[in-house]
């Protein structure tokens, strides 16, 4: 049995420095634009699964939600499919699951295997010693002086330009974790000045899974997923993609946080405790952060500082000088197809918040309280997955979101997702599946549609129409649009899957009309077109390609837009591994610019925007020093054709070469 | 046989559809099911006429809805589909508005299937418009369509309404829109359909219709979709009581509002 085991790992577990990512999960990190990307957990997750793959004869639907391209109802299907047939004997037998196509399967390989259930007891001395300890060291520089090293000017960064990350974690299976992470931005000092302790930031975790009633116990650093995001909501989450069925949050109420991102967790405590079919999860978080704060009529901060950045005199003043104590919790009831959860969380900020005067801030949250309250469900009925979320804030103002899921047929499924949010209700910390970036002012009906006509195909749409009843920032009136998607996915075997993708996106904001008396919104159109393919030629040369256009219009004016490019990755049966990309992009402009998702070191997110025109290329490069001792190595350059300076502010270079050098070592023992 | 295929696609440079302004608003909704095999009705050949030559029995449709809930603006349709032994024909008859403004068309098909891999067929329409206090106006069009079986499960279709004529007055200065559409059927299973067309209104902006047709269980069924030209979403719920289908439908307009409508149908027995 454990040769059989030892062949199944070594068929389907593919060595833990290959970093990929499936192409609807690149499609939905290039999605999310112009966010800054520090939370690396989806990455973390897959490489784990990708070293330790997943038994899908005891995994659970919390060990399945990390793999987001399985939507609720593969999952249930599958956990409802091992309840009436007992365990699975081969990974191909997925295909008898309700939902599981081949493409699919293929899709899951890297990170599952089918193997035997051992009920082992976990005792907790065992969860400590078992597992696998990582220590990772990351370092990379932008080669050219920015205008912010410059010491002569008066605001200038004060720290090097040297970004670092030093992670230590330890993870037994999905049962406990625990670790260390210190990170400092590009422009932050490092043992001097505000950062006087090394790095600009650190977070500890701690998380335990399954000790008995104990359900998960975080003490540290954690993430708190409440409902459907209405109220809080702090882990990756991906808007509109071309996985069309992927408009429900799923996770777990609490997971640990072990990303270097410095806004979007909780530091305290909070437990998950389960008693029969009810859970119920209090929390509690003392977290400093960083504000605008603006001390003239009333001591107050006007916005939330997420970027982390603390490189001047200015940015440092700022540096963590508001704190938020937040409390609150979630009851869940659990039974057969049936869940239903209530969701509390309030905040109390040392200062007040108080947005700037401005016409679309007119029901921006205001004051040192939030509190925030919602009612979640889900039910799945024969072939439908329902659920919803109606959140509810201290005046009673109201944000409603309701989907389901339909499976049609075994080669169609349905997504329908309504969300009528009111322009009063405000949840800065929130994250749904909405088209604004917070849950607010907006009402809307997305419909998405699966097929899969045949074996190796899928065609996928979504139409999303929304209205936006009030104002703004940067739209001074209530306004409508529309988003609409093509996808046709072709994959003949395993090791190809091809794309072409149709994507356009109707959207108004304000005309920048100088000295105009009003700014009035108008019409902005983005049509996208892509086709994408990707092979491995032999065990161990695998090829992949681009082309994308672009079309940006609005009034009387179009940008047009092109990115096309080529990368080869060599995986020989050695200590190293490499990759290189070649890249050609020329857009009219920023308006047109396109995004582009690059393979980078392990757990690294390279997703830059490109436009004007130039060329980009990069080259990864990792060694295996030892059984233990892996070290990556990543030159990226972008050439510009025609420009004497790349960025602005205090980032701009001289010159029309942009290149970044990045070395990652991890110690695994 | 091959070449001859071609000539069709020669042609119509693409395919047509029924206007969107003139008809019912939710006309997508009568005529989704026309490049399905499984799921024609007697409105089906309204959004290509050949469907109806696929089509075995004869059978009859009454469609009514009132645009935007305004009474001024109600809109209602007939068809009837008629089989014989050399081609099938239909009629449809349509009247819109109300007596300070109306339109009414009548149109007369014909279809026939050419083997059991394509389809064509031709319909002539008569249009009249009144407006109270203003006298009246009519013109003559026609408008034709053919459908393609690229496997048991797929039907493509191709349609034009309207490529000349349909001018009105007596100089002939206004001009009833030519729409070119491209239509792909997919029966996806027993239970499910789902129809996509491409749609070019001249001089609008070309717009996808897109819609799903499911037949839940038992006697129910249901009928979603999307044009995308005006963003309008539409859907409708019906039920089969032995020969006849009775459809309540609604269609939502961003700008002006829902569209109630209802639609009864009767296939006589095989």
């Amino acid at each position: 049995m454990r040769v059989l085991f030892a062949i199944f790992l070594s068929i389907f577990a593919l060595p833990a420095f290959t970093q990929e990512v499936p192409a609807a999960t690149e499609q939905q990190l290039e999605n999310l634009g112009d966010e800054n990307l520090d939370d690396d957990a989806l990455l973390q997750q897959l490489a784990f699964y990708q070293k330790a793959p997943l038994n899908l004869n005891t995994a659970m639907a919390e060990d399945l939600y990390p793999l987001r391209f399985l939507t609720e109802l593969q999952i249930q299907n599958l956990l409802r499919y091992r309840q009436l047939f007992g365990k699975l004997l081969s990974i191909y037998e997925l295909q008898a699951v309700p939902g599981f196509d081949l493409l699919t399967i293929w899709r899951l390989l890297p990170y599952v295997f089918v193997g035997e259930v051992q009920t082992v007891k976990e005792t907790f001395s065992s969860r400590l010693r078992n597992g696998s300890r990582t220590a990772l060291f990351r370092i990379s520089r932008v080669l050219e002086k920015s205008k912010g090293y410059d010491t002569s000017l008066k605001t200038h960064y004060l720290g090097s330009p040297d970004r670092m990350l030093l992670r230590y974690t330890y993870q037994y299976k999905n049962l406990l974790y625990y670790g260390v992470t210190g990170e400092k931005d590009a422009g932050e000092p490092f043992f001097k000045g505000a950062q006087r302790w090394g790095f600009d930031f650190y977070s500890f975790h701690f998380f335990a899974r399954n000790l008995g009633k104990i359900k998960a116990l975080a003490l540290g650093d954690y993430t708190l997923n409440l409902g459907q995001g209405l109220t809080q909501w702090q882990a990756l989450a991906f808007g509109k993609s071309a996985d069309a069925m992927a408009m429900k949050r799923q996770a777990p109420v609490i997971l640990p946080y072990r990303s270097a991102g410095e806004f979007f967790f909780n530091r305290g405590t909070a437990v998950t405790l389960q008693f029969g079919r009810w859970q119920v999860t209090p929390f509690i978080s003392y977290k400093k952060f960083s504000g605008n704060i603006a001390a003239d009529t009333l001591e107050r901060f006007t916005s939330f500082a997420t970027s982390g950045y603390y490189r001047t005199r200015l940015e440092m003043e700022d540096r963590n000088r508001l704190t938020d104590f937040s409390t609150g919790g979630n009851l869940s009831y659990l039974s057969g197809q049936i869940k239903m959860g209530l969701n509390a969380v309030n905040h109390r900020f040392s200062l007040p918040l108080q947005k700037q005067d401005e016409p679309y801030n007119r029901f921006a949250p205001t004051g040192k309280n939030l509190f925030l309250a919602s009612f979640d469900y889900s039910y799945t009925y024969k072939n439908v997955h329902f659920f919803g979320e109606l959140a509810y804030d201290r005046r009673l103002h109201r944000a409603f979101l309701q989907g389901a899921l339909v499976s049609l047929s075994p080669n169609a499924d349905l997504s329908v997702l309504y969300r009528n949010l009111s322009k009063e209700y405000q949840a800065p910390f929130g994250n749904a599946f909405t088209e604004s970036t917070l849950p607010s002012n907006e009402q809307g009906l997305y419909t998405g549609l699966q097929l899969r006509p045949a074996t190796g195909w899928q065609v996928v749409a979504y139409a999303d129409l929304y209205h936006f009843p009030f104002l703004k920032y940067r739209v001074s009136s209530p306004t409508r649009g529309c988003d609409y998607l093509i996808q046709v996915n072709y994959s003949p075997d395993k090791r190809t899957e091809m794309y072409l993708r149709y994507r356009t996106e109707t959207k108004p904001l304000n005309e920048a009309i100088p000295g105009a008396a009003i700014q009035f919104p108008v019409d902005q159109e983005r049509k996208n077109l892509r086709l994408q393919f990707a092979t491995q030629l032999t065990p161990t040369v695998s090829v992949r390609g681009r082309t994308e256009l672009t079309w940006f219009a609005k009034s009387s004016s179009l940008e047009e837009g092109f990115l096309a490019y080529a990368e080869a990755a060599l995986d020989p049966p050695l200590k190293w591994k490499g990759s290189c990309r070649l890249q050609y992009f020329e857009t009219g402009g920023y308006d047109s610019r396109i995004y582009a998702y690059e393979s980078d070191v392990l757990y690294g997110f390279s997703i830059p925007a490109f436009f004007d025109k130039g060329f980009r290329y990069y080259v990864n490069f990792s060694y295996n020093i030892s059984k233990r001792l892996t070290c990556w190595l990543r030159f990226a350059q972008t050439v510009y054709q025609k420009k004497a300076t790349i960025g602005s502010g205090l980032d701009e270079i001289n010159g029309p070469r942009k290149s970044e050098l990045k070395w990652q070592v991890r110690y695994q023992f | 046989m091959k070449t001859k295929l071609l000539v069709p696609f020669l042609l119509l440079p693409a395919c047509a559809l029924a206007q969107t302004s003139r008809l019912p608003v939710s006309l997508a909704y009568t005529k989704l099911t026309a490049c399905s095999g499984r799921f024609q009705d007697a409105f089906s050949f309204t959004g290509n006429q050949g469907a109806l030559a696929t089509t075995k029995q004869f059978a009859i449709g009454v469609y009514s809805e009132r645009r935007f809930m305004l009474k001024a603006l109600t809109a209602s349709s007939v068809a009837v589909v008629l089989p014989t032994a050399s081609g099938n024909f239909g009629f449809t008859g349509n009247y819109n508005g109300d007596q300070a403004y109306n339109e009414s068309s009548l149109g007369l098909a014909y279809a026939k299937a050419l083997g059991n891999k394509v389809a064509l067929g031709v319909q002539f329409n008569y249009i009249g418009i009144k407006a109270a206090g203003y006298g009246s106006a009519s013109t003559l069009n026609f408008d034709a369509g053919a459908l393609f079986r690229l496997s048991p499960q797929v039907v493509a279709g191709l349609h034009v309404y309207n490529p000349v004529g349909g001018r009105w007055g007596k100089e002939g200065l206004e001009k009833l829109p030519s729409v070119y559409s491209m239509g792909l059927g997919y029966d996806a299973s027993a239970q499910v359909f789902v129809g996509a067309e491409i749609e070019k209104v001249e001089d609008r902006a070309v717009g996808l219709n897109a819609g799903l047709h499911y037949q839940l269980a038992g006697k129910l069924i249901a009928r979603a979709g999307i044009q995308t030209a005006a963003s309008v979403y539409y859907l409708g719920f019906g039920i089969k009581l032995k020969r006849f289908r009775f459809d309540v439908t609604t269609s939502l307009h961003p700008y002006l509002g829902l569209t109630p409508g209802s639609m009864l149908l009767y296939t006589a027995q095989e």
